[in-house]
């Protein structure tokens, strides 16, 4: 995505926007599906992610990459589908307060064999969905884009000592799953 | 914390292996739109239908008003209607009055005044044919335009059958009722 690119699409010339769209769906579309846990949902999300970056890119200043600005759009359209049309996908006491069976609900394996059964990356993968949704979109953005923390503070709308200490929170509590269950 | 590390590197290649299922560009950008150079050729030809038209309208639009404005003797300027004067055939100059020239009552006696033939003369009209002087417009007054009705012989009405229409008693009880 070259400079030149960037300035067309902001001037609105739809081959500039449509290159950067095939560059950017990737980005949008696992991003959406890392929270959304659907394919159908994250699709939907891209599509709604494209949308607004067509409608905001004339406004783009380049104070940053347009893979972080970017990034930043697709991270608020998740988590308006969440909250409105998704509630259930939040879990935002998930990592602080360890999930506790209901009657109706049933009991989760144990720890071991559920190593036995599945990989420690698909137990990690599993773990990550119950944490909160601001440290999982931290862990997402800081280890899976490689973003800095300047730059996830800067997708995710916040300070950077705010993305520093979710991510110090959220590697914890998935230290403290997964040796759980290397112990168990 | 480094396992945890390592794991989370093996879980990026697994998210960075995800692919979007189609055309992003595709789908919200309209097909010729996203080919790069076909919009721009059919905005043009938009465009030019658009100029076109436009011109088209103008021209219209102005060769209308230069045809009302030939049309109309006056019109005036601040968007009110004027009463336009009925045609009046011209007058010939009255001559200027000099010192020494005779009082104007005079001049004009002297001078036959110029009539003008507005109508035509009641003797080119052709005459009109006159009635013949025994003619009556009034009827003979044994002469009747009514037939009598003896003469037209019309028979008689039959009358309807009577009803009782007074409503003012109670209804009688009927069986069912009963």
């Amino acid at each position: 995505m070259d400079e030149a690119t960037i300035e067309a699409a902001r001037r609105g010339e739809r081959a500039a926007q449509a290159r950067l769209l095939s560059a950017l769906q990737d980005v949008w579309y696992r991003y959406a599906l890392s929270q959304l846990r659907d394919p159908d949902r994250a699709a939907d999300a891209t599509q709604e992610t494209g949308l607004r970056f067509l409608k905001q890119i004339g406004g783009f200043r380049g104070e940053s990459q347009l893979t972080t600005w970017s990034l930043g759009i697709a991270l608020n359209v998740v988590r308006e589908m969440k909250r409105r049309r998704f509630p259930e996908l939040s879990h935002p006491e998930a990592a602080t307060a360890p999930r506790v069976a209901g009657a109706g609900e049933r009991e989760a394996p144990h720890p071991a064999r559920a190593v036995e059964r599945m990989e420690a990356v698909e137990v990690l993968k599993q773990t990550l969905q119950q944490l909160p949704d601001r440290q999982r979109e931290a862990i997402v953005l800081r280890f899976f884009e490689d973003l800095s923390v300047e730059q996830a503070a800067a997708a995710m709308g916040c300070a950077a000592g705010t993305v520093k200490a979710t991510v110090h929170q959220a590697l914890r509590a998935l230290k403290q799953r997964m040796s759980g269950i290397a112990e168990g | 914390m480094s396992d945890l590390r390592n794991h989370l590197d093996r879980l990026k290649d697994d998210y960075r292996s995800v692919r979007y299922p189609g055309d992003l560009a595709a789908e919200l950008l309209s097909a010729p739109a996203a080919e790069g150079a076909a919009p721009r050729r059919s905005m043009s030809i938009g465009r030019m239908a658009a100029y076109a038209s436009l011109v088209t309208g103008l021209a219209a639009a102005v060769l209308l008003w230069v045809g009302v404005r030939d049309d109309a003797p006056e019109r005036p300027s601040n968007g009110t209607f004027a009463v336009v004067p009925p045609a009046v055939p011209a007058v010939p100059a009255v001559p200027a009055v000099r010192a020494d020239a005779p009082p104007a009552t005079l001049a004009a006696a002297d001078e036959k005044p110029e009539t003008f033939d507005v109508l035509p003369d009641l003797a080119m009209l052709p005459t009109m044919p006159e009635l013949p002087a025994d003619l009556s417009i009034t009827s003979p007054e044994n002469v009747s335009f009514v037939p009598s009705a003896e003469a037209l012989d019309l028979p008689t009405l039959t009358l309807p059958p009577a009803t009782d229409l007074d409503f003012s008693q109670a209804p009688s009880e009927t069986k069912e009722s009963a």
